[in-house]
C-alpha cells in the first residue's frame, strides 16, 4: 500500500486510468472510438498503471516528474542508462527507433498514402483545396488561443495541429516542437478523433438545414485521370514541397511515397504498405501511447489546458469547413452540397463518411462521396503543409 | 507577444492558402496538358475496311456470345485496355455479395 502512502494523488489517477483503458477497449469494440487504437491503447493504459501500482521501491518505482514506467522510459537522456533501459524495457528498441525519431509518423503515413486516391483531388482541385484550407480554420484559432492561456509558443503550436485531424501530423509536430509534453498532445489528439465520429454528425444537425444537407450532387462521369497523371502529380508536389519546407520533409516523402506506389502498380509494395506497415505501426502506436499514459506520466498541470483546446480546435475545424461548404453552396447557386466542406477536415475517410451519412439520412440518394474524399485527401495535403508551416515558423525543438 | 501570434497565426494561414493555391494549380496544369497530349495521339482519320466474312460462335464457356459483345462494349466505353474476365454463374450470389460490400462500405461505425 505504499503507493497510496506516499503518493494518494497518482495512485487514485492510476486507478482512475486503468479503468479509463477498460473504457477505451469497450468504446473501441463497440464501434465509437477506432478500435485499432484504442485496443491495444486502452489495454496498454490499464496494463501500464496495475503494474506500477504496488512495485516495490528497489524496483524504481516512478515518481511524480519521472517518466519512466516500466515497460519504456521516454526521456532518458543519458547515454549510459539509455544502453541499460534498451536492454531492461522491452518496448524502450520500439519507442527509442521509431517514436523519438518520428518514425512511426511517417509508416503510418507511408500506409495512408497507398490507400489514397489523388484522383479525387485531381478532378477537381480548386474545389478541393479550398475546403481543406478552409477546415484548418481551428489550427489557425487555437494556436494564439494556447499562447493566451500560458502556454509555451512550440506546445500551443503543436496543440493547434490536432484542428488538422491527423494524428501522425500530431505526434510529428509534437516531437519537433514540444518534446517534453508530446504524451499528452498525442493521447489528447487520438481521444479526440474520436469526436469525428460521435460528435460532428450533431454538429451537422446544428448548422446544415435537413433539406440542405441532402442535396443531391451531379454523378460524374468516369474518371479520365489516369495513374500516368497521378503519378506525375505525386513527384511534383513531393519535390515542389520538400523543397519549400525542408523540416517536415520525411512526412512529404512517405505520404507522397504511398501514393507513388499505388498508382505504379507495385502490387508487393502497396500490399506492403497497406497491410504490413500501416496496421503494424498502428498497432504499436495504439499499444506505446497506452504505455506512455502512467499516472505519473499524463498528471500533467497542463493535460486540462491541452483537452480543451483539441476539442476547441477539432470543432472550429468542422465549422470552418462546413462554412466553406456553403461559400460553394451560393456560388454554385445553391446546388452544392456544404456538408462537403466538412470532409476537408483530414481525418480520412472518416469525415468523407460521416459527411455522406448524413447527407443519406437526409435524401437516400444523395451520393457525396466522390466530393468528400476529395477534400479529405486534400485536408491531409493542406495539414502537412500547415504543420509544416508552423514548425519553421515556431522554430523546431533541438533535442 | 500575444498579437505577434496572433500575427504569425494569419500569416501562417495566408500561406497555406497560397501555397495551396499553388499546388491545385499545378494539378489542373497536368490534368490540361496530359488530356490534351492525350487528343494529339488519337489518330484523326481511321481507315476502315469492310469487315471479312466471319462468324461468331454462339457461346462461349457457357455464356452467349451476344452477352459476351455487349459486356465487351459497355467495358470498352467506360475504360478501354482493361481485360475483364467473363464467368457463367449458376445463381445471383455475385449480386447479393457486391450489393452488401457496397452498402456496408459507409457504415462509419464498422
Amino acid at each position: 500500500m505504499s503507493s497510496f502512502h506516499n503518493q494518494p494523488d497518482i495512485a487514485i489517477a492510476r486507478i482512475f486510468l486503468i479503468g479509463l483503458g477498460c473504457v477505451l477497449i469497450y468504446l473501441g469494440h463497440k464501434g465509437v472510438l477506432e478500435p485499432l487504437l484504442m485496443v491495444p491503447m486502452g489495454l496498454g493504459m490499464s496494463a501500464v498503471n496495475a503494474g506500477v501500482m504496488f512495485v516495490p521501491s528497489s524496483m524504481n518505482l516512478p515518481q511524480q516528474g519521472d517518466k519512466g514506467t516500466l515497460f519504456l522510459n521516454p526521456l532518458i537522456s543519458e547515454g549510459e542508462k539509455l544502453i541499460y533501459i534498451l536492454q531492461v524495457d522491452y518496448l524502450q528498441p520500439i519507442y527509442i527507433f521509431t517514436f523519438s525519431n518520428g518514425l512511426i509518423a511517417c509508416l503510418v503515413f507511408m500506409g495512408i498514402g497507398s490507400l489514397l486516391d489523388v484522383g479525387y483531388v485531381m478532378r477537381r482541385p480548386f474545389e478541393s483545396m479550398f475546403l481543406a484550407v478552409c477546415a484548418e480554420l481551428g489550427t489557425i484559432v487555437v494556436y494564439p488561443l494556447g499562447v493566451a492561456i500560458g502556454l509555451p509558443e512550440g506546445a500551443a503550436a503543436a496543440t493547434s495541429t490536432i484542428g488538422g485531424a491527423d494524428g501522425p501530423m500530431v505526434l510529428f509536430s509534437s516531437l519537433m516542437l514540444a518534446p517534453d509534453i508530446f504524451v499528452p498532445i498525442t493521447v489528447v489528439a487520438y481521444l479526440y478523433l474520436g469526436l469525428t465520429y460521435g460528435g460532428y454528425p450533431y454538429l451537422i444537425k446544428l448548422l446544415v438545414p435537413k433539406h440542405i444537407r441532402g442535396i443531391p450532387m451531379p454523378i460524374e462521369r468516369a474518371s479520365n485521370i489516369t495513374p500516368g497523371q497521378k503519378m506525375v502529380f505525386t513527384i511534383i508536389s513531393c519535390i515542389l514541397l520538400c523543397l519549400l519546407f525542408p523540416v517536415a520533409a520525411p512526412l512529404f516523402l512517405s505520404v507522397f511515397l504511398g501514393v507513388l506506389v499505388r498508382e505504379a502498380g507495385l502490387k508487393d509494395f502497396h500490399n506492403l504498405f497497406s497491410n504490413t506497415i500501416l496496421y503494424g505501426a498502428t498497432f504499436f502506436l495504439g499499444l506505446v501511447l497506452g504505455i506512455l499514459c502512467e499516472a505519473a506520466t499524463i498528471m500533467n498541470p497542463v493535460v486540462f489546458q491541452l483537452l480543451i483546446l483539441g476539442v476547441t480546435a477539432l470543432t472550429i475545424s468542422a465549422i470552418g469547413g462546413i462554412l466553406g461548404g456553403y461559400v460553394l453552396y451560393f456560388y454554385y447557386g445553391k446546388q452544392y452540397n456544404p456538408l462537403i466542406g466538412l470532409a476537408g477536415v483530414s481525418c480520412v475517410p472518416t469525415c468523407a463518411k460521416v459527411a455522406q451519412k448524413s447527407a443519406a439520412e437526409s435524401n437516400p440518394e444523395c451520393m457525396i462521396l466522390p466530393q468528400s474524399l476529395g477534400s479529405n485527401i486534400s485536408g491531409v495535403i493542406t495539414t502537412a503543409i500547415l504543420a509544416a508551416v508552423l514548425i519553421a515558423l515556431v522554430g523546431p525543438v533541438k533535442g | 507577444m500575444l498579437q505577434q501570434v496572433i500575427m504569425k497565426s494569419l500569416y501562417a494561414y495566408f500561406l497555406l492558402a497560397v501555397i495551396s493555391l499553388f499546388v491545385a494549380v499545378v494539378i489542373k496544369v497536368i490534368v490540361v496538358f496530359f488530356n490534351r497530349a492525350a487528343e494529339k495521339n488519337v489518330p484523326r482519320d481511321i481507315e476502315t475496311s469492310p469487315a471479312g466474312p466471319y462468324s461468331l460462335p454462339t457461346m462461349t464457356y457457357g455464356v452467349p456470345a451476344h452477352h459476351v459483345a455487349a459486356i465487351v462494349a459497355a467495358v470498352h466505353y467506360v475504360t478501354s485496355g482493361r481485360i475483364v474476365r467473363i464467368d457463367g454463374g449458376d445463381d445471383h450470389n455475385w449480386t447479393s455479395i457486391g450489393r452488401s460490400q457496397h452498402l456496408s462500405s459507409h457504415d462509419t461505425r464498422r
